[in-house]
């Protein structure tokens, strides 16, 4: 169904259509570069930070460096990380988990209630009284340690906003060196933009305090990364392929 | 936001005194600057060529702007196709009009927002709470100045102006917070996770700005590193969004460029916390997500700068690496400069989005031109042009002594035998140096400074006697 | 080019500017026609009075080239800034495309002392003082942003046997002068000013050294009248100070 379009749009665009009819002025001191062929690509960052041979390395380094926690393991979540979230859940008290539709998240929602955690679907309701949101993502960036989320694939936003912990399960085919390889191929997939599409960099912050960071202003306090990758836990694979 | 904005009424240098006479106010001040303007520096070495990036972004804007109108047609279209509503807004009023409709058809009387400078300029908050709204601010620096009753000091932390004493003491007398709540950082802030929490989970009607906004897919670039961007849009059933008409990328390459600049130059991250890609409503099987989505496109003088001499400004992403290098600002804080826009960016902006306000000229005054903020800007407005346009424009309309003294100055200086006499009388005038004092220039640097005294034999003189 | 502040207010800098360019093999001439580049009137909108003054130096320094001289100095960065940068546009904006050309060729060849100096430095005879002084270097935001001359001054100095430049916090920032800006806004120019005081004050140099008499004017009026006073040297007089005796050009 299309929305509706209030006011008359060539009526607001005619003053601008007016004025660039005339061409622009260029700044004679400081002047704009050439403007690039329709041919020539914006360029892309290339970052120092990143070791295109060992993504998953950076990805791990680059998590941390956004004050978020990333576990690199082989193959499924290993039980003693399901352990530990048991433990610390029990620590601040009975409080439930609540996990996205994506089926990575599902199933570790499922070995989290067979440890006897409350585990359900994740709604407005369900989230805001949570402890901990799962959810899977569809891609992870090793440059900047970041992972997204798409609210078709999860069915929702809210499991990763707001219970105060964050556990993003994510397998390394999914890994990509950079924001452009996830972000440029946003307009030409055959697939239309899902309705959400968060790029996750560690916890929610504020610096509104005297500019020091504060974790947990809004949204999550902590997120944990699980980096599901083939080879044993927490050794890097090399030359870990975007799909 | 709430407060009064004291352009009116007021003149720059009068509001520039108190803030310089203002010692708490400069110390906070300058903390956060520092902490801005290194952790920007760090940030931008980690990319190879940050200077390459910075011209190629402002190549691409270049090109949006000479294709803005077209490109607004192309996301304006393809919002309508998600099922989105657009709103044409020319004015301020035209905006404010239609939010406020909104919010009214839909009976709602909280309005939870997002930070938005463009909702600032157009003092929506006044008019939503004008119709019945009670509208919070949910970044936690614009929901302390909103209790403050003040106004935003800095594009990106409006309250880097307060202290964390100076927080502590408005959250116990304005929201009830108990005495005993501490002043470190993690209490401050957990006290307003806690209430603002509660304003998520009611609000009826979400309100955001637009950091860009993408034709290609019609799609709202939210970057937010608090998580209330991302609350906003998906808890009120209906988002209203807030953009500057010139606030676009094309396509995604641009728009990806731009966010690889746009986070470091503000706070040095490689990425915020958040960047919350909005297109289009609620889709089938999501629990959560605006079902209504509102997309006003706010014109208010930003389309009469095209093609002319501040065609440039309308390149700026809202980054605030420029306030973070002024040397300006770094001693009077964002207030000073009297309106929505501080620093160097509100120092072009003011002028010229304020125009009918005539205080608002002096802004382009408010520099002493030293470049620094052009070093700093990630797509490379060349704001020390900007700011001579804008002067030349304001002398223009001078008054008649001030026309007449660079007259006077230009009709002798401008042949080297008059010269000489001039510059000679002021020689032979030395002794006259004290009694400077007495003009209102005299008097305004020697408020402070002695007054330096001319040399009794010029270089021409010693060159002439033979050196 | 003498430029008006050093005519007027600093004559020493315009002589050991002289000396120092002797020194390092250079002949200097001085067409006393100029007057001033036009630079305040400019930063304050009014172009017409600017590009009438700055016509009659414009026509001084085009003498000089057509008899020969192969670069124009000048001891004040802001002023070669104006020369150099800011020429062309003014008389674009004025409507003298005539000017703005021959602008263009004038600013091509013009320099900044220290910037010109710098690619001489072998040319100079061996520099030191008559005892050791820590400086520290305030860099002017003309010559630092828009000439990007950033070493010259601290490399120039450093090669002075005697002389050692010293890091202090903010050297590069603003010292809130701005022509008309100091006049107009004086209790922020005065903040600005007592910022750099206070971290000169934390290194405690001997001398403030700068390439723009009209910054180090602003800091040393502004430290005189608190009753701290800094002792601040333009580059030249630096330079010339530390020449030995019998390299003086004796005409």
């Amino acid at each position: 169904m299309t929305g509706t379009e209030h006011g008359d749009r060539a009526r607001f665009l005619a003053p601008a259509r007016e004025l660039l009819s005339g061409g622009i002025h260029p700044n004679p001191v400081h002047a704009p570069p050439p403007a690039p062929l329709p041919s020539d690509p914006v360029p892309e960052a290339v970052y120092v930070n990143l070791d295109p041979g060992d993504l998953v390395t950076s990805f791990a380094d680059a998590v941390a460096h956004a004050e978020g926690v990333c576990h690199v393991v082989g193959g499924d979540v290993p039980d003693r990380l399901l352990d530990r979230v048991v433990d610390e859940l029990g620590e601040r008290g009975d409080t439930p988990v609540v996990v996205s539709a994506e089926p990575e998240a599902r199933a570790v929602g499922e070995r989290l209630a067979a440890r006897g955690l409350r585990v359900a679907p994740a709604t407005p309701a369900t989230a805001a009284a949570a402890g901990l949101g799962v959810t899977s993502a569809v891609a992870a960036i090793a440059a900047t340690g970041s992972v997204v989320l798409d609210s078709r694939r999860a069915g929702g936003r809210v499991a990763s906003l707001l219970p105060s912990v964050h556990l993003c399960v994510v397998p390394v085919s999914r890994l990509y060196a950079t924001p452009a390889d996830v972000l440029r191929r946003l307009g030409s997939g055959a697939d239309a933009l899902p309705p959400s599409l968060v790029v996750v960099t560690g916890p929610s912050r504020t610096g509104d305090i005297e500019q020091l960071l504060t974790l947990g202003a809004h949204g999550p306090t902590a997120l944990h990364v699980v980096l599901m990758t083939d080879g044993q836990d927490a050794s890097p694979t090399s030359g870990s392929a975007a799909v | 936001m709430s407060g009064q904005h004291q352009l009116a009424g007021t003149t720059l240098r009068s509001r520039m005194a108190d803030a310089v006479a203002d010692d708490r106010l400069r110390t906070n001040v300058a903390r956060a600057v520092d902490r801005f303007a290194t952790h920007r520096r760090e940030g931008l070495a980690e990319l190879e060529d940050p200077d390459g990036l910075r011209s190629a972004a402002r190549a691409l804007k270049q090109q949006v702007l000479a294709d803005l109108p077209g490109l607004l047609e192309r996301f304006a279209d393809q919002v309508l196709a998600r099922g989105g509503h657009v709103c044409w807004a020319p004015t301020a009023d035209d905006a404010r009009s239609y939010v406020v409709d909104v919010v009214r058809r839909h009976g709602a009387t909280r309005v939870a927002k997002s930070k938005s400078m463009a909702t600032e300029e157009i003092d929506l908050n006044t008019a939503l709470e004008a119709a019945g709204a009670q509208v919070v601010e949910t970044d936690l620096g614009e929901w302390i100045i909103q209790l403050a009753d003040e106004t935003p000091s800095h594009i990106i932390a409006p309250a880097l102006h307060r202290d964390r004493h100076q927080i502590h003491d408005l959250f116990v007398d304005t929201v009830g917070a108990e005495p005993a709540l501490g002043t470190e950082p993690t209490e401050l802030v957990g006290f307003a996770r806690g209430r603002l929490r509660e304003v998520f989970l009611a609000a009826e009607v979400g309100i955001t700005g637009a950091n860009i906004a993408v034709a290609e897919t019609g799609s709202i670039v939210l970057v937010t590193n608090e998580g209330n961007g991302r609350l906003v849009t998906a808890l009120p059933p209906v988002h209203v969004v807030v953009l500057g008409m010139e606030r676009l990328a094309a396509d995604w390459a641009q728009a990806e460029l731009l966010l690889a600049l746009l986070a470091r130059s503000a706070t040095g991250q490689r990425l915020s916390s958040y960047t919350n890609i909005v297109t289009g409503t609620r889709g089938d099987g999501e629990v959560d997500g605006a079902t209504e989505l509102h997309v006003v496109i706010l014109d208010n003088g930003r389309s009469q700068l095209l093609a002319g001499e501040y065609h440039e400004m309308l390149a700026c992403i809202r980054c605030g690496a420029c306030l973070n290098v002024c040397p300006v600002y770094r001693q009077v804080g964002g207030h000073a400069y009297g309106w929505v826009y501080p620093g160097p960016m509100g120092s072009v902006l003011t002028p010229l989005l304020a125009h009918d306000q005539p205080e608002a000229a002096e802004l382009a005054g408010a520099s002493t031109l030293c470049g620094a903020c052009m070093d700093a800007c990630p797509v490379q407005i060349p704001l020390q042009d900007l700011l001579l346009s804008l002067r030349r424009r304001k002398a223009e309309g001078a008054g008649a002594a001030e026309r007449a003294a660079w007259g006077a100055w230009a009709a002798a200086w401008s042949d080297a035998r008059r010269y000489g006499a001039t510059t000679r009388l002021a020689t032979w005038g030395r002794m006259v140096a004290p009694l400077a004092g007495r003009l209102p220039v005299g008097r305004s640097w020697g408020a402070g400074r002695t007054v330096p005294r001319p040399a009794a034999r010029r270089f021409r003189d010693r060159w002439r006697e033979g050196m | 080019m003498i430029t008006c502040v050093v005519d007027v207010v600093a004559p020493e800098v315009g002589e050991a500017s002289v000396r120092v360019l002797r020194a390092a093999g250079c002949e200097v001439s001085c067409d006393l026609a100029q007057t001033c580049c036009g630079q305040p009137a400019w930063n304050a909108g009014f172009a017409r009075d600017a590009a009438k003054v700055a016509r009659a130096t414009l026509g001084a320094l085009e003498s000089e080239l057509d008899r020969g001289a192969e670069a124009v100095v000048v001891p004040a960065g802001s002023c070669a800034t104006m020369v150099r940068q800011f020429w062309p546009e003014l008389f674009d904006v004025v409507g003298d495309g005539d000017a703005a050309a021959r602008a263009r060729r004038v600013g091509a060849r013009t320099y900044e002392l220290s910037e010109l100096v710098a690619t001489r430095a072998d040319a100079l005879p061996p520099l030191s003082l008559d005892r050791p002084m820590r400086v520290a270097v305030h860099q002017s935001c003309h010559m630092l942003r828009e000439l990007r001359i950033v070493e010259q001054p601290a490399s120039l100095l450093e090669a002075i046997d005697g002389c050692s430049p010293t890091a202090w916090d903010g050297a590069d920032r603003c010292c809130g002068f701005g022509g008309t800006f100091s006049v107009k806004l004086p209790e922020a120019s005065v903040a600005m000013a007592d910022e750099k005081l206070r971290a000169l004050a934390a290194v405690e140099p001997d001398l403030v050294v700068g390439c723009d008499t009209s910054c180090l004017m602003h800091l040393q009026t502004r430290s005189d009248a608190t009753g701290a006073p800094i002792h601040v040297r333009h580059l030249a007089e630096v330079l010339a100070a530390a020449l030995p005796a019998e390299a003086e050009d004796g005409r």
